[in-house]
């Protein structure tokens, strides 16, 4: 029998018992109240038969209630695929009996829709059975937007973009092809990192903290970042980040699109810096002609800043009178169509004139549509200046050949075809329309003497390869005349004389100059040989009347030797004058003094020359002059010799001076044989003698008047003649009067 | 002196148009001992020679109004006149070269020593 304290014991130790069974009943219903109103999905199956479902288990399994779960087969619920597995794992669990880490499955509802679930199972013992209680979650949606993420990254990886997918914990999920290419890191290397760890960026547009707030708010972000590649190439990223949200608009990771945009904007940077380096003004503006661009070299062509211009309409450099061409411009652009090479002029800041060429361009946007112009603008002023300079010089040659009526010709050798501008036409008197030009023609113009010359000279030219040069006589219809022809012949690589190109001139007066100037060279000479010959014979007669003892005429042969003497040194001093006239050298040493004591003497040393005319002065009015004292005497003289030796019959000479005006004019008058009308002009002229056969010949050079004109031209007076045939002359000179 | 004097009484026609030359060939001549006439003007020398009959004419080249080689190539064409001696004289250098186109007998230039005139109308006359 137990005892009573023992009992006691044993009683105390029950109602223990049942107080703790009371309490644990309490919380095992607790517990179950707690676990029915999880919002976890908690399900218990014990032999394979679902035993308990809470109530997310039912919603869940989209069931009405927990008896259309209770008492089924678990395999009912889980999807065929899946069978084998959770038959293991129940295996399993009931062997180990520890918990399994979450497991994701695929089960079925009631109502037939597949579900992605994640499973944690662990064994209980449930109303003294071995059973395994299941936490259940549906992982559905965030799988399939993982998937989903999955799937577009295999798209975009044959993108030439980078496209980086990234959970919200910035770790990579997917990394496409055309990443590995712009970083060199492959998918494998980087995925689960964060991008920030593999290729760290710094910001060139944008922040962190944009980013983040423009991806929560509009769900995509743009920027330019910086970045290495994995071989440390800097990189200059553009990237566009867009999020990626689940059902129920939370963001679960973003979507970047990495576009390498280095070389785009070095090359940017090069045709930026060629734009501003270019020597050519390079404007572009939109078709409102509203200038949007404008370089360094247009600032300095046309004097306006970019800054003054840009916003500006284009019509700020054209001039007024050509606003109209802007038009024309604008329409040839809105038509696509390019302008080159427009050659105008444009206006400067300061109103200056440029000859501009414009080249211009229609500039299209990315949808290849025309929404302005590219205009580049060469200053052409020098090379108009320089063209202007080559068309003047090519005027002044045109005119210099045309004054000097030089003619030029080109033979073409090879076809045989003459060419000749008008001169040469002028110079043969022929005319282009009546005349054929050809060689033919050509040599029957050649004075038939002078044919073997032109021949001959040809055929040097063109064996020694020396120009042609050559003076002939050509017939006109005007007669014989003298040409000069240079000419200088072109000749192929073989040595072949293929081209000649000439110039001709008319040299007839030229050498009607040379023909005069050898008249009187050989004139001169003959008037200096006579008295020289006289004076011989006077002194070879004086000689031999000395050996013959005979010396009595020896005074008169003296004198005559004498006056020889002082004729040949007239003749010489003539000359001297003529030389000095030409040559500018002629000086006067001019004085003032009375004219008529100068003609007064004058008379009084001729008169002994002459025993049979008798010279009369007559001085009505008397005039002081400056004038050079011999010169004017060496005038009178002439004119006195002149009127002793052209006298004839006539014996009497009168010599006047007189007032005109502020002039005193001196006039001598003879009443011999007299001048023609038509020589009268002529006898002034330098080596003009009257040479008429039917005249009495007048020894002398010719030269009197010529040097008497001269000397009164230098005074400012005039000389002149008044003559009648055969009644005399008056030869007449002015001077002005002294002041 | 002998040969010359052979030739004495010989006439001598001079024409130029100069008298400063004319008046010492005159006065030389005349010593010399021939017989001499002068004339001015080129045109006068046929009916001077017509009236003179003279061996020889000095004649000058170059004179106003008339050129001696015209004169002398006449002479020479007329059958009356051809046989006269004819001694052209010049100061021009190519008149020696005429002369002989025009069918002169002789030739002096001027400036000349009178021994060498002298000469030249001896060589010609004999």
């Amino acid at each position: 029998m137990p005892k009573k304290s023992q009992l006691k014991q044993e009683s105390d130790q029950i109602e223990e018992f049942r107080q703790q069974i009371k309490e644990l009943k309490l919380q095992q219903k607790q517990y179950r109240q707690l676990i029915d109103s999880s919002p976890g999905a908690i399900a218990i199956h014990s032999r394979g038969t679902l035993v308990y479902v809470n109530k997310a288990a039912v919603k869940l399994m989209g069931a009405k209630s927990e008896q259309e779960l209770i008492n089924r087969s678990i395999m009912d619920f889980v999807h065929p695929d899946f069978h084998t597995i959770v038959k293991g794992r129940v295996k399993q669990l009931y062997s180990t009996n520890k918990p399994t880490a979450p497991i994701e499955e695929r089960f079925v509802r009631v109502d037939g829709r597949v579900i992605d679930v994640e499973v944690v199972s662990m064994p209980i013992i449930f109303n003294g059975e071995q059973a395994v209680q299941i936490a259940v979650t549906d992982i559905t949606t965030r799988k399939r937007n993982v998937e989903q993420l999955l799937f577009n990254a295999q798209v975009i990886d044959s993108l030439s973009d980078a496209v980086v997918v990234m959970d919200r914990d910035v770790r990579i999920i997917s990394w496409n092809k055309g990443a590995e290419r712009l970083y060199g890191w492959k998918e494998k290397e980087v995925l689960g990192k964060n991008l920030s760890d593999i290729a760290p960026y710094t910001y060139i547009i944008g922040s962190d903290e944009e980013a983040v707030q423009q991806i929560a708010k509009t769900g995509l972000w743009r920027g330019q970042v910086t970045q290495k590649s994995k071989k440390g190439k800097h990189l200059v990223i553009n990237v566009s980040a867009t999020a990626v949200n689940d059902s129920k608009g939370q963001m679960v990771g973003f979507v970047t699109i990495n576009r390498d945009v280095t070389e785009e904007l070095a090359s940017q940077g090069r045709l930026a810096a060629i734009i501003e380096s270019s020597d050519d003004a390079i404007v572009s503006k939109n078709l409102d002609g509203i200038i949007n661009s404008w370089n360094k070299a247009a600032e300095k062509m046309f004097g306006w800043t970019a800054d003054e211009v840009i916003g500006k309409s284009i019509y700020i450099i054209i001039p007024p009178e050509l606003q109209h061409e802007e038009k024309h411009i604008i329409t040839s652009i809105r038509n696509g169509e390019r302008i080159r090479h427009f050659e105008t002029v444009r206006i400067g800041k300061s109103g200056n004139r440029i000859n501009v060429s414009l080249s211009i361009s229609p500039v299209r946007n990315n949808r290849g549509e025309i929404i302005g112009a590219s205009k580049i603008a060469r200053d052409v002023s020098e090379r108009i200046r320089s063209d202007q300079a080559l068309k003047e010089s090519e005027e002044r040659l045109r005119l210099a050949l045309e004054s000097g009526h030089i003619g030029v010709w080109d033979w073409n050798m090879v076809s045989n075809k003459l060419l000749w501008t008008d001169n040469v036409y002028t110079i043969h008197g022929v005319s282009r329309d009546t005349f054929q030009v050809t060689l033919e023609n050509y040599l029957k113009l050649i004075y038939p003497e002078d044919l073997p010359l032109f021949n001959q000279a040809l055929k040097k030219s063109l064996k020694d390869k020396v120009p042609f040069s050559l003076s002939l006589r050509i017939l006109t219809k005007d007669g014989i005349r003298w040409v000069a022809t240079t000419a200088r012949v072109f000749f192929d690589e073989t040595g072949e004389a293929v081209r000649m190109l000439g110039a001709t001139s008319d040299i007839t007066r030229q050498k009607q100059l040379d023909q005069d100037k050898s008249d009187f060279l050989s004139m001169a000479s003959h008037e200096l040989k006579t008295p020289l010959t006289s004076m011989k014979m006077f002194i070879d007669l004086l000689n031999r009347q000395f050996e013959a003892g005979e010396l009595d005429k020896n005074y008169y042969f003296l004198g005559r030797i004498k006056d020889q003497a002082n004729r040949l040194s007239e003749l010489i001093n003539d000359l001297l004058d003529v030389s000095r006239i030409e040559t500018g050298k002629l000086k006067l040493n001019k004085e003032k003094f009375k004219i008529s004591e100068l003609v007064k003497d004058t008379v009084e040393s001729i008169q002994p020359s002459t025993s049979v005319h008798t010279i009369s002065l007559m001085v009505d009015r008397d005039e002081i002059v400056n004038a050079d004292r011999y010169r004017i005497y060496q005038v009178l003289v002439n004119l006195l010799t002149n009127a002793i030796k052209y006298s004839g019959k006539g014996k009497e000479i009168v010599v006047r001076i007189a007032k005109d005006k502020r002039q005193v004019v001196v006039s001598i008058q003879d009443f011999g044989i007299g001048i023609k009308k038509e020589q009268q002009k002529r006898i002034f002229e330098r080596l003009y003698q009257v040479n008429d056969p039917e005249e009495k010949t007048y020894p002398g050079l010719g030269l009197g008047l010529y040097i008497s004109k001269e000397i009164i031209d230098r005074h400012n007076g005039q000389i002149w003649v008044e003559s009648k045939k055969g009644e005399g002359s008056t030869f007449s000179f002015s001077l002005p009067i002294a002041q | 002196m002998t040969g010359v004097k052979a030739l004495q009484n010989k006439k001598i026609l001079i024409v130029d148009d100069d008298k400063d030359i004319l008046e010492p060939l005159e006065l030389l001549l005349v010593s010399e001992g021939f017989k001499v006439d002068t004339i001015t003007k080129g045109e006068q020398t046929y009916t001077k020679v017509t009236s003179f009959k003279p061996d020889l004419i000095l004649l000058d080249v170059l004179m106003s109004g008339s050129d001696g080689r015209t004169i002398c190539k006449k002479l020479k064409a007329d059958p009356k006149t051809k046989d006269i001696t004819i001694v052209l004289m010049s100061a021009h250098p190519s008149a020696k070269a005429d002369s002989k186109v025009c069918g002169a007998d002789g030739f002096i230039a001027k400036p000349f020593d009178i021994d060498d005139l002298i000469k030249e109308i001896t060589d010609c006359l004999s």
